[in-house]
């Protein structure tokens, strides 16, 4: 168990903003050993996408407060390191995949130069050396409920901006070397004729196509654990499909550690290994993906497969999960999920929440956790 | 069932976007190029049922959603509601007529004025229609209206800042049900919400046309959605439709490879049936220019020679008279199972796709 690729160890991530402070996750653990795709599954504000910035340290500090826990990457306590030393895992340690594939490429760079980047510093940092990084711009602390003073904005010192940098469209010029790269990982994610996508714009290309420049991008550093914050969501289910059977193919081709998050049970049954399941900023359940989805173990689990539709109309009803997710600046007394609960009892009122923990192993010794205070009863819930 | 006269009947219908030409491309000659959202698609809808539209984006259903329910004039042909052709009102007729059908649009943020009050907008189309109402009777009809799509009256004046998506739209659909509208025409109802508000909002739905007796037109890409609250689906790929028949028919007896392929690339939660997928290659290609013969040739692993040349017509196909496919080879494909196609993957298939900008650069350089 000590060769594990990422150990989240009690992480809890509070957003304080004027309204209040928003507990968005809470004491969230999480294994991840090398060559495995864990998935991560919850409806929109369970945290999901806080728990992804939080690995590679992409949270906007403030509002987002890491209050405590561990992010053990390799070895390291990331958040133990400081923060101008970030830059040097990402990319190459860490890489991202966002959601939104056009929010996320430099709409002024063509696309052959925005991996050429990528490439070129993970080559750097082969070579022992370090990318030069942009002075940190300190953000303003909305939790005081006041403007700023002029004098509290701290920026980084005036740089005059370098004219014929900025009205060029192109990187630095890429070497054969990096030129050939660029084009190797294009043809990797199954780009054809990549000798004309490298020097095209995002705004040439379709979703599909730019989904697949951003794994490229991503693969390009080579990292060692790829976080897929929904890569798919955006996309149209057949090119969904050839994503997601991309990324299949990569992982055994490149032999990279996935952590994929989505909100679609279709997908994360499709894609993971190991499944967490979260809830108001809790990781309600985690197991082998088999577990999860024949015998789930925690009643949100349950509702929600549940309430995927697949029946006719003449069928009778859909099982439906009633109300919705928590404010997260208000939890309920007791296991959070309590008021949504069809199980729900007064010691689910009472107690304080239910940690996440470890039922009896299966027949393979898999490990399967609930933080629920009946998990024998889920099978037979109402 | 076919003796019910249909509540709206497409015929042949067209919307076509021209492009914009430069001054030089137009002195030049360039041909005048348009983006075809519609091609030449013929469907009905009967009263009280529910009729899917299923496909991918830029197959054209939003654009055939909005032909129906008159925001778009369409290009050619004709639209008959309740055998009145309505495809070219205008002016008062057309406002007059718009209380027959209603919309509920897929963005929940987008289609909520922000400085309204919940009264002022789910009572916007009866201020329209009946100008002149007090607003005391107004609210009260508001405050009648809101259980019925599950929300409470208290809410009136409150803004739609306040509500959740789900909340959202359940207000829309409130919004399209104050004039009691014999169609409503619902664009991705439930595309920006979660699995469990997601059932939520269908199994209203259900029980709303239970109720009342309206029919809907659900444009989806969501097919459990549609095998939920449709009767019947009908298949949009490029501007034309694949496929039409009941939702049973089309669902488990898919014809058309277009609909297989769709069926077959949707992610199922069931760990055993991983791996087991079939993936057409390539993208939707342009509509400026679609490809001559079917339009699912470039992506079609059943493609011959005749397919690139000659379109297939809609057609009656198996046992069922009301299952129809658009496709030269349904005889032989008709009994392929989803499953077994990703043996034969893509092979005539364009392995190039084609980027959506590509066009701009053919009408220059051409």
């Amino acid at each position: 168990m000590a060769d594990a690729l990422l150990r989240i160890e009690h992480l809890s991530v509070d957003y304080a903003v004027g309204a209040g402070t928003f507990h968005a996750l809470k004491d969230v653990s999480l294994e991840l050993l090398p060559g495995q795709v864990v998935g991560v599954v919850g409806e929109t504000g369970c945290g999901k996408s806080t728990l992804g910035h939080s690995i590679p340290r992409l949270l906007p500090e403030p509002p987002a407060k890491v209050k405590s826990g561990k992010i053990i990457f390799e070895g390291t306590d990331l958040l133990k390191i400081p923060k101008w030393r970030m830059p040097g895992v990402r990319g190459t340690g860490i890489g991202m995949i966002f959601q939104e594939p056009i929010n996320s490429l430099n709409p002024a760079y063509r696309v052959g130069d925005q991996i050429a980047e990528s490439v070129r510093i993970r080559k750097m940092r082969e070579r022992g050396l370090t990318p030069r990084v942009k002075p940190d711009v300190k953000g303003f602390d909305y939790s005081k409920r006041e403007l700023p003073k002029a004098s509290e904005v701290v920026t980084g010192p005036f740089i005059p901006p370098n004219v014929t940098q900025t009205l060029k469209t192109r990187g630095p010029p890429m070497t054969k070397e990096i030129h050939a790269e660029v084009l190797d990982f294009l043809r990797l994610v199954r780009i054809n004729d990549p000798e004309r996508i490298v020097n095209l714009f995002p705004h040439e290309l379709s979703g599909g196509m730019r989904q697949r420049i951003m794994i490229a991008m991503a693969l390009s550093g080579k990292p060692a654990l790829l976080i897929a914050d929904e890569p798919t969501s955006a996309l149209d289910v057949t090119i969904q499909a050839q994503v997601l059977t991309l990324m299949k193919e990569l992982m055994e081709e490149v032999r990279t550690s996935i952590m994929f998050i989505s909100h679609d049970l279709g997908v994360i049954a499709e894609m993971a290994d190991d499944v967490g399941v979260m809830y108001a900023g809790h990781m309600v359940e985690f197991g082998p993906v088999a577990e999860i989805f024949e015998s789930p173990r925690h009643p949100y689990t349950k509702s929600l497969l549940r309430s995927i539709p697949n029946k006719y109309k003449d069928e009778g009803v859909l099982p439906s999960l009633s109300g919705s997710v928590p404010n997260l600046a208000k939890l309920p007394d007791g296991c959070s999920f309590n008021p949504r609960c069809p199980m729900a009892r007064d010691v689910c009122r009472k107690n304080p929440e239910p940690p996440l923990a470890a039922l009896p192993p299966g027949p393979m010794g898999e490990v399967h956790k609930s933080a629920c205070f009946f998990p024998d009863e889920v099978p037979s819930m109402p | 069932m076919s003796a019910a006269q249909p509540l709206v009947q497409v015929e042949d219908i067209q919307k076509y976007f021209p492009l914009t030409r430069s001054l030089s491309e137009t002195i030049r000659g360039h041909a005048k190029l348009a983006i075809r959202a519609v091609d030449g698609v013929s469907f009905d809808v009967r009263p009280g049922e529910t009729v899917g539209l299923i496909g991918e984006s830029g197959s054209g259903k939003t654009t055939l959603g909005w032909l129906i329910s008159r925001l778009h004039e369409p290009t050619g042909g004709r639209i008959l509601f309740e055998g009145q052709d309505v495809a070219h009102l205008q002016g008062s007729k057309l406002r007059a007529w718009r209380r027959n059908v209603q919309v509920v649009f897929q963005d929940p943020v987008g289609s909520l004025d922000p400085r309204m009050r919940v009264w002022e907008i789910v009572s916007e189309p009866i201020r329209a229609q009946e100008p002149g109402l007090r607003k005391a009777e107004l609210r009260r009809r508001v405050a009648e209206l809101l259980p019925t799509v599950g929300l409470m009256p208290e809410i009136l004046d409150q803004y739609p800042h306040e509500f959740s998506g789900g909340g959202r739209q359940r207000l829309s659909l409130a919004r399209a049900l104050s004039l009691r509208p014999k169609l409503i025409v619902l664009d991705e109802p439930t595309s920006a919400l979660d699995v469990a508000v997601q059932a939520q909002i269908l199994n209203r739905l259900v029980a709303l046309q239970s109720e009342f007796g309206f029919a809907y037109l659900l444009i989806t890409h969501n097919v459990s959605a549609v095998k939920y609250v449709a009767d019947r689906v009908a298949v949009l790929y490029l501007g034309k439709l694949a496929e039409v028949g009941t939702v049973r028919e089309v669902l488990e007896h898919p014809t058309h490879p277009y609909t297989k392929a769709l069926l077959a690339a949707l992610p199922v939660p069931d760990v055993r049936r991983r791996r087991a997928r079939f993936r057409i290659s390539g993208e939707i290609p342009t509509l400026i220019r679609p490809p001559p013969g079917c339009r699912f040739a470039t992506r079609c692993p059943f493609v011959i020679d005749r397919c690139r040349v000659e379109e297939p017509l809609l057609r009656s196909i198996g046992k069922d008279p009301t299952h129809l496919a658009a496709c030269h080879r349904a005889e032989e494909v008709v009994d392929i199972p989803p499953e077994t196609l990703m043996a034969m993957e893509g092979s005539g298939a364009s392995p190039s796709p084609i980027a959506p900008g590509s066009h701009l650069v053919g009408t220059t350089a051409a």
